[in-house]
């Protein structure tokens, strides 16, 4: 893999600021794409902007009846979630059976 | 992480199978779920609480789940072995082992080139009637 800077972010402004003004930043939640791309030498980013520990993994219901799902919601626990397994079970299934646990 | 816990961590229980996520040999154990650790970054899980499948053990008594896949013979050559029982015991705990079937679906992260799968379902069967942990 090439070298690479790591940052954690602690709050969204500085997460932004991570990949302001650099083409060549990239995000790292689950890392499970972006990693095994890194390996192969497909993505060669300078930065990795670490989101992991920000605030966004909740799964909301809105008041006009939709649901928010935050961007590091795991895939496993937004199958299992109840708003999701009554209301749209669908998603809950394709999510089950789009990876292996 | 995998390289971490191998080759600096000197914990080589855990293998490199694929590299790439798709076998399931590296599975450990974060915080208690089970993740591919070849694709993830050991300095993300700064704090977190990683177990392998060396710690699964309690000095020389096996785990419950080790111990049915010695009982049932649920290996051949072994590889997979070590990603399958941290898998299993996950696997158990979410809840997921209460008929073949679903233990079928929920370990078909790991793969076993041996052609193990009976004998590993048969495994984690009894290791999810045993296992409170």
């Amino acid at each position: 893999m090439n070298p690479f800077t790591y940052t954690r972010a602690t709050d969204p402004k500085q997460a932004m600021n991570g990949v302001a003004g650099n083409a060549s930043a990239k995000f790292l939640g689950g890392g499970t794409n972006l990693i095994d791309l890194m390996k192969m030498g497909v993505e060669m980013p300078s930065a990795l902007i670490d989101i992991n520990r920000l605030a966004l993994s909740k799964i909301e219901e809105l008041p006009d009846g939709g649901v928010r799902i935050g961007a590091l919601v795991r895939n496993s626990d937004l199958a299992a979630h109840p708003l999701i397994v009554q209301r749209y079970p669908v998603l809950s299934q394709a999510l089950l059976a789009g990876a292996s646990p | 992480l995998l390289d971490l816990l191998r080759e600096q961590l000197h914990l080589t229980g855990s293998k490199k199978g694929c590299d790439h996520g798709q076998c399931g040999a590296c599975t450990v154990l974060v915080n208690g779920r089970r993740i591919n650790s070849c694709l993830s970054l050991a300095v993300v899980h700064d704090g977190d609480e990683i177990t392998t499948i060396k710690a699964l053990a309690n000095g020389e008594q096996l785990h419950p789940v080790q111990a049915a896949f010695v009982e049932h013979d649920g290996f051949q050559c072994g590889y997979c072995t070590p990603g399958q029982i941290c898998s299993a015991v996950a696997c158990i705990n979410e809840g997921h082992a209460r008929s073949d079937g679903e233990i079928r679906e929920w370990m078909s992260g790991n793969l076993c080139r041996c052609g193990a799968y009976p004998n590993i379902v048969d495994a984690i069967r009894e290791g999810a009637g045993k296992s409170s942990t």
